[in-house]
């Protein structure tokens, strides 16, 4: 039952991609990629990795996918439709896809080798946070207020450069600026 | 569900975003298959955190936590892509990453 569940769950998030890569309308697309990433916390679920879904949720559902969705709907309209690409193109682009995934493939034979089935010692909720917060060795605690930093860098960086009057838009006579 | 169902299931995903990050032709929709592929390095992170042997077993918390970090990296550079992305659009109305050659003399 469970993995029925989980073959279910895979199937959507590669049919789900698919369509994210092939829809021609732009907003559907993102539509598709709000599911793909649905199914990825379900994933996680199932992987019982409670706290990466539900990081998973929040920064990418809640977060980045309502920034695609605002940009989307900023610079394109609704009924368009993007062009269907060559098939110079697209032969091209499926080469190059399939040679990463022979490549993966053969890399995954070795590494998949090493299965030894589900572990008993999952990382906990709380396991993760004390190790996140560990100044010790093995401590995760300088990643994680460099992590701060650069959030709040790209944060003033984005602001900067999507406001109006920013670099963007070149005035007419630079001189004049303050 | 075991590894190796994970392992291809990431491994057809990176394939279908690096398709769809070439054949796009609009700045955002290149970006949501560049999502795509980050998608399935971190489910593989998770992935060989449940069922991988060998060193990765002797510490189950560093794929998850490895996972946290590339999320707020993903966030950052999301960020600055789609402040990216509306600055172009306000500058010049075309967001066809092909046409961007401003630079090149």
């Amino acid at each position: 039952m469970r993995d029925l569940f989980g073959f279910a769950v895979c199937s959507a998030l590669l049919g789900l991609a698919v369509l994210t890569v092939a829809a021609r309308n732009l907003f559907r697309a993102a539509l598709a990629l709000l599911g793909v990433l649905l199914a990825t916390a379900i994933l996680f679920l199932l992987l019982q990795a409670e706290l990466v879904a539900l990081v998973q949720v929040m920064v990418y559902i809640g977060g980045i996918m309502i920034f695609v969705l605002y940009a989307v709907l900023l610079t394109s309209e609704l009924g368009g439709h993007m062009p269907k690409p060559s098939w110079r193109t697209s032969g091209a682009a499926a080469a190059v896809s399939l040679i990463s995934l022979i490549a993966l493939a053969g890399f995954f034979r070795s590494a998949g080798a090493s299965d030894q089935g589900a572990v008993a010692n999952i990382a906990s909720v709380k396991s993760l946070g004390l190790r996140l917060l560990d100044a010790g060795p093995g401590g995760f605690l300088v990643p994680f207020e460099l992590v701060s930093v650069l959030l709040l860098a790209a944060m003033v960086g984005a602001i900067a450069i999507a406001r109006p009057g920013g670099p963007s838009e070149p005035k007419a006579n630079p001189e004049a600026r303050p | 569900m075991n590894l190796a169902v994970c392992l291809g299931v990431t491994a057809l995903l990176f394939a279908i975003g690096a398709y769809g990050l070439l054949t796009r032709r609009n700045m955002i929709a290149a970006l949501m298959s560049l999502e795509l592929m980050v998608n399935a390095a971190l489910i593989n992170f998770v992935a060989f955190a449940r069922y991988g042997s060998g060193p990765v077993a002797q510490d189950r918390e560093a794929g998850p936590v490895f996972v946290l970090f590339a999320v707020a990296v993903t966030a950052a550079e999301m960020a600055l892509g789609l402040a990216i992305v509306i600055a172009l659009h306000r500058a010049r109305r075309d967001l066809d990453p092909t046409d961007l050659d401003g630079l090149h003399g």
